[in-house]
């Protein structure tokens, strides 16, 4: 077995079982697999970087999980290096601040809930980015073609003046025409980012409307990407990849001094 | 970690295309019925790791995955048509619109533009142009003898002939508003031209179907707000910033697992 060289490439295809004779190895194998984590690590907070003028952009955190040495014997016919450390992401829901556009068509959601969408396949949709237009049918849409959804399905304003009050209410040239309701489901993990600053809302879930939450005409959610919360987590991780980096090392140094100092004679 | 680095640098893209948006805005500050636009980012696609729901290496469902999105990417430019002050002029043929119409012009390629930059001028044939001589749309003629022209709030052009008592009525402006302005292409020149986002122009006489009066003797100012500006390129610019130091750190990543072979 190599020693170094083809350490990551072996994790990356972990299909070898790590066996008694190699316990010297095994330790550059935990170094190593303490290396990948950081590196997704550092994959997510750049995407939340470069997101930080998304607006209604949800920033999304990653935890790294040590898995106990009883969990993975629990694991049938995997060796038991084999993903020491299990990556899970999550996404932050937590409110961004509100910006203040002026634009009659831009919508920001104070409270809990989504604006809910109808995607051009018929499917549901939820996203926070209030940056809304008229398309040219006469209906309020979001970039890119899905329309917004009111309590009476896609809501058509035509060329009129569009007021949008607190609680909702669609007011077209001074009638009421339809409601925006904010939606949530039960359970927020189950929301998949598709992109396009959308929500995929899982098939057959119930929408929960939430009638506490209030709209605001006028303004845009700005991104909850915290740039200083960014900053410390891309060098803390930079560290800890350097710091199982410095691990590995150390342990390709003593092998080395094994191997070719060890026993020599004089 | 090539990722990362391709992520950052969409996220860099981004904020010089807003920074290239705040530097039109700011050079078209006092440029006559100049509306501001603002550039809209949404998150770029998701690569799925491990998708939730999935079973993890001991046999138990993942509650939550592990989707590692590709950065962000301009959506839209969203021309925002708030109303820019008034300044008055004593000029009888600068006229603002106060309301949502626009003002229509005869582009020289036969087409019809739309401004709301109501500087106009009377041609060598008395004519009403705008200031790159493009005729008004419906033309209106001032006869070579009138000696002080009125703009009513609903658009009718009267003029004073010499040696006449009563005004002579030349010529009635029609405005043209759309379902969805913000679909409007600029170009240049202060003139718009719709597009298939903007809808059909629904044109009538002003102060009819929420188009809006005609003031006479005012010019409507951009709505550029210089603060406003200012403070969304400080943003940029340290976005853009924070962006290089992602690629730097995944940059010094890819060298330290160069290093550990030595």
């Amino acid at each position: 077995m190599q020693l170094v060289g083809g350490t990551i490439l072996l994790l990356a295809q972990p299909v070898l079982k790590a066996s008694a004779e190699d316990t010297v190895i095994k330790g550059i194998y935990t170094s190593a697999s303490g290396m990948l984590p950081r590196i997704k690590k550092q994959e997510l907070t750049a995407h939340n970087i470069s997101n930080v003028s998304t607006p209604g952009y949800k920033r999304d955190a990653l935890f790294t999980k040590e898995l106990t040495r009883a969990e993975s014997r629990l694991a049938p016919k995997k060796s038991d290096w084999e993903e020491p450390m299990v990556n899970e992401d999550y996404t932050d829901y937590t409110p961004g601040i509100f910006d203040k556009t002026d634009n009659p068509l831009d919508l920001a959601i104070d409270g809990d809930g989504f604006f809910t969408l109808e995607l051009p396949d018929g499917t549901r949709a939820f996203t926070r980015a209030g940056t809304f237009t008229v398309n040219q049918d006469g209906f309020l849409a979001f970039p890119g073609g899905p329309l917004l959804l009111g309590e009476g399905g896609p809501i058509e304003v035509g060329s009129g003046k569009v007021t949008i009050s607190q609680s909702g209410k669609v007011d077209v040239d001074g009638f009421e025409f339809d409601r925006i309701v904010p939606m949530t489901v039960s359970d927020l993990t189950r929301l998949e980012k598709i992109g396009n600053s959308l929500f995929a809302v899982p098939e057959g879930s119930e929408l929960i409307p939430v009638t506490k939450s209030t709209i605001r005409q006028g303004y845009l959610e700005a991104s909850n990407v915290d740039i200083v919360r960014e900053m410390i987590d891309m060098i803390i991780s930079f560290r800890n990849y350097e710091a199982n980096a410095r691990a590995l090392q150390a342990q390709d140094q003593s092998l080395e001094h094994l191997f070719n100092r060890v026993g020599r004679q004089g | 970690m090539i990722k990362a680095m391709r992520t950052a640098a969409s996220g860099m893209i981004a904020q010089q295309m807003k920074v290239d948006n705040i530097a039109n805005n700011l050079a078209n500050v006092s440029t006559t019925g100049f509306k501001r636009s603002a550039i809209e980012f949404q998150d770029v696609l998701y690569q799925n790791v491990r998708r939730a729901g999935s079973a993890s290496a001991v046999g138990a469902e993942v509650p939550t995955g592990l989707a590692v999105g590709y950065g962000t990417r301009a959506a839209a430019t969203v021309r925002q048509f708030s109303e820019g002050n008034l300044m008055p002029t004593g000029n009888p043929l600068d006229m603002a619109i106060t309301g949502d119409g626009f003002f229509q012009i005869q582009h020289p390629d036969g087409t019809t533009a739309y401004t709301r930059d109501g500087t106009f001028n009377i041609s060598a044939d008395g004519r009403v142009v705008n200031s790159d001589g493009f005729f008004m749309l419906p033309e209106i003629t001032i006869p070579e003898d009138a000696t002080s022209i009125s703009v009513g709030a609903d658009g009718v052009v009267q003029v004073m002939v010499f040696g006449e008592q009563e005004p002579t009525e030349v010529g009635q402006i029609e405005l043209a508003r759309f379902i969805n302005p913000a679909g409007l292409m600029a170009v240049g020149r202060n003139l718009l031209v719709p597009t298939g986002a903007s809808g059909e122009p629904i044109t009538d006489i002003p102060t009819q179907s929420g188009l809006g009066q005609i003031d006479q003797g005012y010019l409507e100012m951009s709505n550029v707000k210089v603060v406003d500006e200012m403070v969304n390129m400080i943003v940029a610019q340290r976005a853009y910033e924070m962006n290089s130091k992602a690629i730097q750190t995944a940059d010094d990543m890819a060298a330290i697992a160069n290093n550990l072979k030595r």
